[in-house]
């Protein structure tokens, strides 16, 4: 072993020994957090870290991220190659050629040195987007982040160009095995290397200690930087929620000693969450998807992870046993009440993340602790939180009158057939609402005619607590949940279908945490079915040009896309108009969160800005599938002053179609 | 105890309020022949106010201006009162159900030990008993009540209900009381009257509003409405629409994410009416709506309705009311 | 300092009241009970005053009412009351303002008190009438309808404002006192859930007439109630219409003024 090699065996011992110390108190670190079961299902899980990690299935929904694809597989051939490298010096002899035979060795080379140009390239156009192009979904007010992004791209750069300045000069040494023959563009950089006057065995050392160095660095760098994903990114894949992404956590509220409610400081956290935090790679893809972010409100998904981030490298110290301060609280320091209160929960953010980073929990997280244990929350929420407690709707209407839609209507009630086929979940909206009472209608005329076995709970109905879950108030919610399945559970039935994608939503996903379970349907499914089977005969209805809105709780959150538009076409005969935003990438209405019943003071009004959207489209009719959804249309209709252009509901569209 | 009705008169700022007419009519139909009607009042210009209630057929005015119930205490006035009632022992004891007839009748009704009925829209004699109609949960329903057994009953009357007697021929004997009342012994003391700010109530606390919705146009507009709501003592409310294009201000906002009132009187102007609208002044005793749109949902929940143009109908209606007061 | 807070349970204010089948009371199925909301404004006032104290100063619910009552009081603990006095009795049923009155005097004379907070009326039977007779059985001074509390510095008076027609009077009275509250005074607390966890703990103390030392109901028998009346059928909207604008309008105020008698 040459000297060289012995003082490498020496650096590279001990980088592995600090990497190794780092990955541990990394994991310790984040070990902190509460306990999480995620690790059912592996098979899936593996499956996911192939599609997604290997095959990086969602960085490349965008055309940036080939850049990334390039510069993570590149990477990776590039690493093998460095290792090659350094155990080669180690270990004189050492070669893939000796190990691997020469095919696969070859291969190992060749993609190494295409990857090479390939992530230069990708480095260049990155540093060009990010200084030239300025794209919104880089804009973070931490400058840090872009110094620290500049330094990582930088370093890479220069690590590709000593690897073609060590592999160059080591073809002119005839050194290594490396002939050239795998190494295009390696034998091309030691045509240019042939012309300097340096000597090439100096320089070979220098470039590959300089380029090792360079490595060691970046492997000690990595969790101080938001490189930390490469570490926290793949796990995080293994670990993502493969159950319904629509189903907040379920809060245990047996200890009655209990003084805190909800996350205030940032070990509260499960150790999942804070490993979210590690797989950030701020790509800013939330962000530009946010309509919090995109209507100027103080929110945006990407600053508050990484945000979230820093404070938990900052209270390491501390959280590793190391005395500090004592516990800090993450609101208002690291995230304000302004940006917890603006998300709308549409799950925007969680739809876009290559490395599935849960926001959403993290932020209801957030407010039930200020709900249930602080009592603090925007003033509007407390008329709403208490009508929900008293007459189990959020208007102060008595719960008694919950039925009145029905009032005229030969509408059959559970309470009277005990056993039946579909329950029809009417909803806080549909029962209350002068407008969601017409839809209601709609569809129970419908039913009627197509004969279905159908009951309705009348003033037994409670609100189903979806909105009382997502402001935070998960005790008033689980109260209502509970009451409701005790209802439910008295009578026989075998699906349930709802007109509200809350509603179903909370069926789906979260009354099966009370041990709830039941086959449900949204309207729109279920109306197709009738109209499909021959049940409800509709004629050939000619509507006219219409827009679909797909809603957040409905699409995205429960994948039902196409059984909408079907029915449109098929029963309805609506012209479909799409909108540019649509499908799993459509634009929150602006009423989830909770925030139907929030003031909506800061930034602009996202409803306001789909119906621009929708009245760009030059239509007369925007059709919704969701109360909340309709509710937005209308009131932003109204402030643009186009009370012409009507909003339907799907079950109206049909009825109108399928009229008498 | 006779059959005579003593009515107490509410004496503010030195004017004695216009409800007293009221009570007199009531006692009219209390004492329908057989009792007399006397009536007291306390405070500084009881002699000078006793003269707009000559002339009504009473028996007797009794003034009381010492100096110690120059102002309203509750302490010092019913215990004056009350010396007043047990001397004269009259069947009923009316007054007028506002701030200060409420706070006193209470009082009085447990120094005379006899029974109160509160807030009456409508008070009859039945069989020589007196049947006072009054509301119950929050005027959701009404009961006729009769008071029990040879008590005396305090019955405060809601002003405007009872139509205001006729002045009848002939004076009556005013007489001056001296309670004997030491101030120092009253032990709360009203150190001074501080006028409504801004000079109109608070749109949650108000007993009229009127409100405006978008079709006001401009903040400007808000003008006419304020107009009526002045003459009615109300208050101006706003719908979240008209909030939001800067017609008026947030405080002002009716509804859902604003304030949720409780109003005697609701004029809804421009309003069409939207649950988160209608979530904030529901409870309303009277609605009405004035919208140019028929098919407004307002018009589902109001309880008087007029489609017409709002800058039309208001200033019409604005002086209509003028007419009235 | 001792600081009572009345409380009463009543239908909730969004509740259909309709005349039960005999006509001498409302049906009560299909009523959600709640805490009259006046008195939350006194049970948050006497959260206020007990916090700006401090010392071993506490708050004491007194509620006279059905068991049923018990539900309500453990939501004014836990919005942070430190105990209560439920006064339940058989005996007791829909007791007038001198009852409710005579009896919670009582009570309260037996538990000590510096200061007495209630709502300015109770939203079942709109008397208003109880503060003033407490006031009177107990000699202390009343305030009703504060919209504004303040306690004076040495603690032996407190300095409010109370509404009346077209303004506020400012009163200073001397301690104790009852105080009855209205809407504007303050905003009530949301219980926070350590909040209602603890409430379950706290506790009420129950008493019978019996209990507090009397024999029967006092003060009973003093009214009769000889009907229940439903307010007219006014469920569609009276649409105004005439030929003229002018003429509409003037139909509208004869209508608001004689029917509706609200101007």
């Amino acid at each position: 072993m040459t000297v060289d090699g012995i003082i490498m065996l020496v650096v590279f011992l001990a980088v592995l020994v600090a990497f190794f110390l780092i990955l541990r108190s990394l994991v310790k670190l984040i070990s902190v957090g509460k306990p999480e079961k995620r690790f059912d299902n592996p098979w899936e899980r593996f499956k996911s870290v192939i599609v997604y990690v290997g095959m990086q299935a969602r960085v490349l929904t965008q055309l940036a991220g080939l850049g990334h694809f390039i510069i993570f597989w590149g990477f990776i051939f590039i690493t093998l190659g460095t290792f090659e490298h350094i155990m080669g010096m180690i270990i004189p002899g050492f070669s893939y050629d000796t190990l691997l035979g020469r095919s696969i060795a070859g291969a190992i080379y060749l993609l190494q040195d295409v990857f090479g140009v390939l992530v230069i390239g990708a480095v260049i156009v990155a540093l060009f987007r990010r200084y030239v192009l300025k794209p919104e979904r880089l804009k973070i007010d931490d400058p840090k982040a872009g110094r620290e992004a500049t330094l990582i791209l930088g370093l890479i750069f220069v690590l590709i160009v000593l690897m073609y300045g060590i592999k160059g000069t080591e073809i002119l040494i005839e050194r290594g095995g490396s002939d050239g023959f795998y190494t295009p563009v390696s034998r091309f950089a030691s045509g240019i290397l042939a012309g300097w006057s340096m000597d090439l065995v100096v320089a070979n050392r220098v470039f590959a200690w300089i380029h090792h160095l360079i490595i060691f660095f970046f492997l000690i760098y990595i969790p101080y930087s938001k490189h930390i994903h490469i570490l926290g990114a793949i796990p995080n894949v293994f670990l993502r929620n493969l159950g319904q992404p629509g189903s907040l956590s379920r809060m245990d509220f047996e200890d009655e000693n209990a003084e805190k409610f909800g996350i205030s400081v940032i070990e509260d956290y499960t150790w999942k969450q804070l490993l979210d935090l590690c797989a950030c790679t701020e790509c800013g893809r939330c962000q530009v998807a946010c309509p919090a972010y995109l209507t100027e409100k103080p929110l945006s998904p990407f600053r508050m992870i990484h945000n979230l981030r820093a404070h938990l490298m900052d209270e390491r110290g501390r959280l590793l046993g190391g005395g500090g301060d004592g516990e800090k609280a993450i609101i208002p320091g690291t995230v304000t009440e302004d940006e917890i209160w603006s998300c709308t929960t549409c799950g925007a953010c969680m739809q876009e993340c290559p490395p599935f980073i849960e926001h959403v929990q993290k932020i209801v997280d957030l407010r039930r602790y200020l709900v249930l244990t602080e009592s603090r929350f925007p003033s509007e929420m407390h008329a709403i939180f208490r009508n929900m407690e008293v007459n189990y709707n959020p208007w102060a209407i008595g719960y008694a009158s919950r039925a009145e839609w029905a009032d005229g209507m030969d509408v059959p009630l559970a309470s009277d057939k005990k056993s039946f086929d579909v329950l029809y979940w009417v909803g806080c909206a549909g029962s209350f609402d002068a407008r969601g009472q017409k839809v209601t209608r709609a569809m129970v005329d419908l039913m009627i005619k197509a004969g279905v076995d159908f009951a309705v709970l009348g003033v037994e109905e409670k609100c189903c607590g979806e909105t009382a879950r997502r402001m935070g108030n998960e005790y008033l919610a689980q109260t209502l949940i509970e009451s409701n399945i005790e209802i439910l559970e008295k009578y026989k039935f075998n699906r349930l279908v709802t007109a509200c994608p809350h509603g179903l939503n909370s069926f789906r996903a979260e009354y099966p945490q009370f041990g709830f379970e039941v086959e449900t349907l949204h309207h729109s499914q279920f109306l197709l079915e009738l109209v499909k089977e021959g049940g409800l005969e509709c004629g050939n209805g000619a509507l006219g040009k219409g827009v679909y809105h797909d809603s957040c709780y409905l699409g995205r959150y429960n994948d039902i896309f196409d059984e909408p538009r079907e029915l449109l076409r098929k029963a309805a005969g609506v012209d479909l108009v799409e909108f540019g935003r649509r499908g799993m990438s459509s634009f929150c209405c602006g009423a989830g969160g909770g925030r139907m019943w929030m003031e909506e003071t800061l930034g602009r009004r996202i409803n306001e800005d789909r119906v621009d959207e929708s009245l760009d489209l030059g239509i007369e009719r925007i059709i919704t599938a969701c109360p909340f959804c309709m509710t937005m249309f209308e009131d932003g209709l109204k402030s643009r002053e186009r009370e012409d252009v009507k909003v339907v509901d799907l079950a109206e569209a049909v009825k109108e179609a399928c009229g008498d | 105890m006779t059959k005579d009705v003593l009515v107490f008169g509410e004496i503010r700022n030195g004017k004695l309020k216009k409800v007293i007419k009221e009570l007199i009519s009531a006692g009219r139909r209390l004492t329908s022949g057989e009792g007399a009607i006397d009536a007291v009042l306390i405070g500084e210009g009881a002699k000078d106010a006793a003269s707009d209630i000559d002339g009504y057929g009473l028996r007797k005015i009794t003034v009381v201006e010492d100096e110690a119930l120059k102002d309203y205490s509750t302490e010092g006035y019913a215990d004056c009162l009350s010396d007043l009632i047990r001397s004269a022992d009259p069947a009923y004891v009316l007054m007028g159900a506002t701030a200060m007839g409420r706070d006193l009748g209470s009082r009085v009704v447990a120094k005379i030990d006899g029974v109160m009925f509160s807030d009456c829209v409508d008070v009859n004699a039945e069989d020589g008993r007196c049947v006072a109609r009054r509301p119950v949960y929050s005027g959701k329903l009404f009961i006729e009540i009769t008071p029990q057994g040879e008590i005396p009953s305090i019955i405060t009357i809601r002003p405007n209900n009872v139509p205001p007697a006729e002045s009848v021929d002939g004076s009556t004997e005013i007489v001056t009381h001296a309670s004997g009342i030491d101030r120092g012994s009253i032990r709360a003391i009203v150190s001074e009257i501080l006028p409504l700010a801004g000079g109109r109530p608070d749109v949650s606390e108000a007993d009229v509003i009127v409100s405006g919705g978008r079709a006001l146009k401009d903040a400007s507009n808000f003008k006419i409405l304020e107009e009526l709501t002045d003459l009615l003592g109300g208050a101006v409310g706003a719908s979240r629409a008209a909030v939001d294009a800067g017609y008026a201000d947030h405080a002002l906002q009716v509804g859902q994410t604003g304030k949720i009132v409780n109003p005697k009187l609701y004029i809804a102007c421009g309003i069409s009416g939207a649950i988160q609208h209608l979530a904030g002044m529901r409870t309303s005793k009277v609605i009405v709506a004035i919208n140019k749109d028929s098919n407004a949902p307002i018009f589902e929940k109001a309880h008087y309705g007029i489609v017409g143009d709002l800058f039309e109908v208001v200033p019409i209606l604005t002086e209509e009311i003028k007419k009235l007061m | 300092m001792k600081i009572i807070v009345l409380l009463k349970r009543v239908p909730d204010t969004e509740a259909k009241i309709l005349i039960n089948q005999n006509g001498d009371g409302i049906r009560e199925e299909g009523i959600k009970f709640v805490i009259n909301p006046y008195d939350e404004y006194a049970i948050e006032e006497g959260l206020l005053l007990r916090d700006k104290v401090g010392g071993d100063s506490k708050v004491t619910v007194v509620c006279m009412g059905a068991e049923e009552a018990t539900e309500n009081i453990r939501t004014a603990l836990a919005m942070g009351a430190d105990d209560a006095v439920h006064i339940c009795d058989p005996a007791l049923k829909k007791p007038g303002p001198l009852t409710s009155a005579t009896v919670m005097a009582k009570a309260i004379k037996d538990e000590g008190y510096d200061i007495i907070f209630c709502g300015k009326q109770a939203i079942d039977d709109d008397m208003a009438q109880v503060q003033g007779i407490m006031a009177e059985i107990l000699d202390i001074p009343q305030v009703n309808v504060a919209v504004k509390f303040e306690l004076s510095d040495d603690a032996q008076n407190v300095i409010l404002q109370r509404r009346i027609e077209g303004g506020d009077e400012k009163i200073e009275a001397r301690l104790p006192a009852i105080i009855s509250c209205e809407k504007g005074l303050n905003e009530p607390r949301y219980a926070s859930l350590p909040g209602i966890m603890k409430a379950k703990k706290k506790e009420i103390r129950t008493k019978s007439l019996a209990d507090l030392g009397f024999d029967d109901v006092p003060g009973g028998g003093k009214s009769r109630i000889l009907k229940w009346l439903p307010l007219p059928k006014g469920g569609e909207c009276r649409m105004v219409e005439a030929e003229e604008i002018s003429d509409a309008v003037g139909e509208l105020v004869r209508l608001l003024r004689e029917e509706a008698k609200v101007l």
